[in-house]
């Protein structure tokens, strides 16, 4: 009987888990399925649900009749750019707020956490009047100081609960070795937290690639436009050519998605990190 | 043993500057940034601003407030935003723990699946809700066509042009964007509840449920309650999903505050109206916060809450 | 354990990468420096000789879109090439998101020198005192015989702050061999209208008699095709001071709209990109639209087929919507940016653009003689007849008085409550009294 059971577990889990994946990718799925009808095809009742795969036309045609290879350097840049900035502010933060006691520690957190309250749309007219001031506007760069504000604090809590699984002792023996702080931190701490690291980036990457608000505005050069904007600036006045606007967005979403694929080991195992401990 | 190591620092005092220097940066650029833009918020919401002319301001103290708070519009977005927030909380969290149950066990293939359930977080906003907008069309889209295959609806249904549907059909994408990243922290939680823990609860009690609820579930209580409050603040200020899906209709059927700020700031260019919805919004989060470390934070600080040991 | 070597070296890559992104912000902006708000001469248009070089910024949407190389042949590259000095930059801002960004532009120094507008946009701006009164830059007297009559729309409060950059006429499309096969005439009537939508709907077949925008999501877009019916009755929302929404002739075409709406012949809660395709494969006998010029090109299969005909109101008026051409009040060039409105004026570009905008009307045009290239554009645009004749009749949804700055908001409320109709949450009393009694709040705060 109780292996009846736990055979009746093992069967329900593997339904769940099926059910689980076809939630997860359906979507992706049917966006890729759009891009890879025929326009006539579109609507048609009952809708196609598994088109020729060989119909690529549609994705070459996103690719090479549009400026969308330069979008996605576009993207590329500012994701890579917030990957950075916002690693590198992050592990200063981190482990400040991991090791250190210090007046104004609270405050401190407090300002990093304050950035995951703010709404984009609140901030959205003094950002754009400070650029416009400094004259960031059109200006990719603009972009990676925009979108750090509001990503590495995510990054410096990661790293920061990474450092803290690191036993201290490590510090101390590497101070009585005669090693400063930036020396401390480089050679001991960082080599042990590289998955958390790792994390952070990828989350700021993905955060970089992501963003539509700030570069829909930030940027009125259409050469300069991210991903996210070319995409949507497929919807026309009068008409919205629905195949190659997924298959733009079909190339734009599954970078990052393959690229997390790649990374998942490191990635999985830098958020458990930081997530046990907060 | 100590699950938690001792991040204090010893008792000789070290360089007092050390961690000032390590946090300069990181402070002055986000603090400078976050703190110019709250003040021209506040500033704002306390004047009477167009977009077009953001230099000619007029202060008029708190009529603003009294305006917007007393508008029945605010009453909608009000309602709309409990509405969204406790939706994607209530179903990122459940679809979270789920998915991260599921997961918790070995089984062959466990990492592709992991791997799989971070597929819609990774996924841009821009292309979720371009596929999301055609999977809901009204007279095409495969949902309404499974649906109606599967037997579970009688006729195409309205989804996003309904006001009674819109917000179920808003909530249906943001938790599907939501729930993976709750997914794998609670799973990174379950998976550090030490393994004799298990094993006495699994002697101590044969039910599942009650070994989940009385064991497992106070050893994951402070992630849960972390990824809560992260979640919901995420939620009080997800404006860009919400937005290229409906742009808060119909009518204010998914108005929440976040799209609210928007549509006064550049639809109507009241840039004064537009910061005190948007200061509203910062409030209720802000409370939203000071309940939950006054409620559940046993000795945690800001950003530093630990394992119950 | 102690990877120093790897670590040092990772944290230089890091150091590295940061200096390396922060060059990166200087070299990745473009040359060119937002003006800076000093307004170069504005009560000339005399071009100085010796030709500093200049950039022009031109902001529309339709950089974006198939048509805009079209427009941009008849009329920016030909400028740059006869001014050498002149560099023309073309803004680029996505038609969903094109009002914000112009606003929030237009709210910093740094705004377009020519601004392509929506109506609304142009009222805002206006208000606000953003744009540049353009009868000192531009002789008026040259173009006027020419000019169509909505230009006058393009002055406010006695300044002229812009010419008409194209007139979007919409009229009622229909499907000339679904009318034939079902043997029915072009209805004139609303009677005759409902008929032949009922009688074109065959929902075996997946056809419907009659489409049109009908969701809050599509606001934009819904808000001019709606507003047909109600110019088709006679009715206005705005009549000079007074807000004109709970009358008889609005309750009449709100009653009509009902009544299709709830007929079973018109598809509703769809997208006009959907409908629009529909409409193009046969799917969808007539619908209320513009621009089926641009929609012709896209879905060739309509040519020969697709018509135009006024909306079969009796008695009214037709809808036309005007985009403006303005300059913008800060900028430092309006000597060359008067210099190219007005070749964007001239005959030349005009007669062009004509083609360009595929039925769409510019600023300008001889009905009487059109240029060669509009001949040849008609003898293939056989649809174009009925607009040409629709323009004397057309009026813009709210027409330029004190209250029209409150346009965002009417139509927010307007169609707000309009859809809570639909979903027979309200009738249409209660709508016009909601909507009545918001748009003469927001007008009392004015």
């Amino acid at each position: 009987m109780r292996s009846g059971l736990s055979a009746f577990r093992t069967l329900l889990r593997a339904v769940l888990i099926v059910l689980l994946a076809l939630i997860c990718i359906f979507p992706v799925y049917w966006m890729i399925v759009t891009a890879l009808i025929p326009l006539e095809q579109l609507f048609n009742k009952p809708p196609v649900m598994t088109p020729d795969p060989a119909n690529i036309d549609t994705f070459v045609d996103a690719v090479t009749n549009t400026p969308l290879l330069r979008w996605f350097g576009n993207s590329g840049l500012v994701a890579m750019g917030v990957s950075v900035l916002s690693v590198f502010l992050g592990i200063l933060a981190g482990y400040a707020l991991s090791r250190y006691r210090f007046r104004g520690k609270m405050g401190f957190g407090f300002l990093l956490f304050a950035s995951q309250m703010l709404p984009e749309s609140l901030v959205l007219v003094p950002l754009y009047a400070l650029f416009v001031a400094a004259g960031l506007l059109n200006n990719l760069g603009g972009l990676v100081i925009a979108n750090t504000v509001f990503i590495m604090p995510v990054v410096a809590w990661i790293v920061k609960a990474a450092i803290d699984g690191v036993p201290y002792e490590l510090d101390e023996a590497a101070r009585i070795d005669g090693a400063g702080t930036v020396g401390t931190l480089s050679m001991v701490i960082l080599p042990l937290v590289v998955p958390s690291v790792a994390a952070g980036a990828v989350i700021a990457f993905f955060y970089g690639w992501n963003e539509y608000l700030f570069a829909a505005t930030f940027i009125t050069r259409d050469s300069m436009w991210t991903a996210s904007v070319g995409i949507s600036s497929f919807i026309g006045q009068y008409v919205t050519p629905l195949d190659v606007v997924f298959a733009a967005a079909t190339l734009y979403a599954v970078i990052p998605i393959i690229f997390y694929l790649f990374a998942e080991r490191w990635l999985v195992t830098g958020i458990t990190r930081g997530a046990v401990k907060g | 043993m100590q699950l938690v190591t001792a991040h204090r620092k010893p008792a000789r005092l070290r360089a007092w500057w050390i961690p000032y220097a390590l946090i300069a940066l990181p402070a002055v650029y986000v603090g400078g940034i976050q703190l110019f833009t709250l003040v021209r918020g506040l500033w704002l919401s306390l004047s009477d601003t167009n977009l077009l002319t953001p230099w000619d301001s007029t202060f008029v103290g708190l009529d603003n407030f009294q305006e917007v708070l007393t508008s029945p519009r605010f009453a909608d977005a009000l309602q709309a935003t409990i509405v969204y927030v406790i939706g994607s909380l209530g179903g990122a969290l459940a679809l979270g723990l789920g998915a991260a149950l599921i997961l918790n066990a070995r089984f062959r293939g466990r990492r592709l699946a992991r791997a799989l359930v971070a597929i819609p977080w990774a996924t841009p906003g821009v292309a979720v809700a371009l596929v999301f907008v055609w999977i809901f069309n009204d007279q095409f889209g495969v949902l309404n066509f499974l649906l109606t295959s599967a037997g579970l609806l009688a006729r195409y249904n309205t989804w996003l042009s309904n006001p009674h549907n819109a917000m179920l059909a808003v909530l249906i994408p943001t938790v599907w964007q939501l729930f993976p990243i709750c997914a794998l922290v609670i799973l990174a939680a379950l998976q550090a509840v030490p393994e004799d823990l298990v094993e006495a609860a699994r002697i101590d009690r044969a039910d599942s449920i009650s070994r989940f609820s009385a064991v497992i579930l106070p050893a994951i209580k402070p992630t849960l309650a972390t990824i809560t409050l992260l979640a919901t603040i995420w939620s009080f200020r997800r404006f860009e999903l919400v937005w290229l899906l409906t742009q808060g209709g119909p009518g204010s059927a998914t108005n929440t505050l976040a799209v609210d700020v928007y549509r006064e700031t550049f639809l109507y260019a009241d840039l004064g109206l537009g910061a005190t919805v948007g200061m509203i919004g910062l409030t209720l989060s802000m409370c939203v916060t000071l309940v939950y470390f006054w409620w559940g934070g046993r000795g945690s600080t800001i950003g530093e809450p630990e394992v119950a040991r | 354990m102690l990877d120093s070597h790897h670590s040092t070296v990772k944290l230089a890559a890091v150091g590295v990468a940061f200096a390396l992104i922060l060059a990166g912000c200087g070299t990745a902006s473009p040359g060119t420096a937002a003006p800076t708000g000093t307004a170069a001469p504005t009560s000339t248009a005399v071009v100085p000789t010796a030709a500093p070089p200049v950039t022009l910024e031109v902001a529309s949407w339709v950089w974006a879109e198939p048509r805009g190389a079209d427009v941009a042949a008849a009329w920016i590259d030909p400028f740059q090439l006869a001014h050498p000095n002149i560099t023309i930059e073309k803004v680029t801002i996505p038609y969903a998101n094109y009002d914000n960004t112009i606003n929030a532009q237009l709210g910093t120094n740094a705004a377009p020198d020519v601004l392509q507008m929506s109506d609304v946009g142009f009222a805002q701006a206006v208000a606000a005192n953003r744009l540049t009164d353009l009868d000192p830059l531009i002789d008026y007297a040259t173009y006027q015989p020419k000019l169509l009559p909505q230009n006058e729309f393009g002055v406010r409060n006695d300044t002229r702050y812009g010419y008409i950059y194209s007139l979007a006429v919409f009229g009622m499309f229909y499907n000339k061999q679904l009318l034939d096969g079902a043997n029915l005439a072009v209805p004139t009537t609303f009677d005759e209208f409902l008929a032949a939508a009922a009688a074109l709907t065959d929902t075996t077949a997946g056809r419907y008699g009659f489409a049109m925008r009908s969701t809050l999501a599509e606001s934009a877009g819904w808000w001019p095709m709606f507003s047909m019916w109600v110019l088709g009755n006679g009715a206005k929302y705005l009549d000079g001071d007074n807000v004109t929404i709970d009358t008889p002739e609005m309750h009449r075409a709100v009653e009509q709209y009902m009544t299709m709406y709830n007929s079973g012949s018109m598809l509703t809660g769809t997208d006009a990109a959907t409908f629009r395709r529909l409409f193009a494969d046969g799917g969808v006998g007539m619908t209320f639209d513009n621009g089926l010029g641009t929609q012709m090109a896209s879905f060739p299969q309509m040519l020969g087929n697709a018509y135009i005909a006024p909306t079969p109101f009796e008695g009214g008026n037709q809808l036309a919507l005007p985009l403006y051409i303005a300059i913008s009040e800060d900028s430092p060039h309006k000597a060359e940016a008067a210099m190219l409105l007005e070749y964007f004026l001239s005959d030349e570009v005009q007669g062009k653009l004509a083609v360009a905008l595929r039925g769409e009307l510019p600023a300008t045009f001889d009905f009487e003689h059109p240029s060669a290239s509009y001949q040849s554009f008609l003898t293939d645009a056989y649809w174009v007849g009925p607009l040409e004749s629709q323009v004397a009749n057309a009026r813009p949804a709210i027409e330029p008085g004190p209250l029209s700055i409150l346009a965002p908001k009417l139509a927010t409320a307007i169609l707000t409550e309009l859809s809570k109709v639909q979903s027979g949450e309200q009738t249409i009393d209660e709508m016009l009294a909601n909507a009545q009694a918001t748009v003469e709040a927001a007008a009392a705060e004015l």
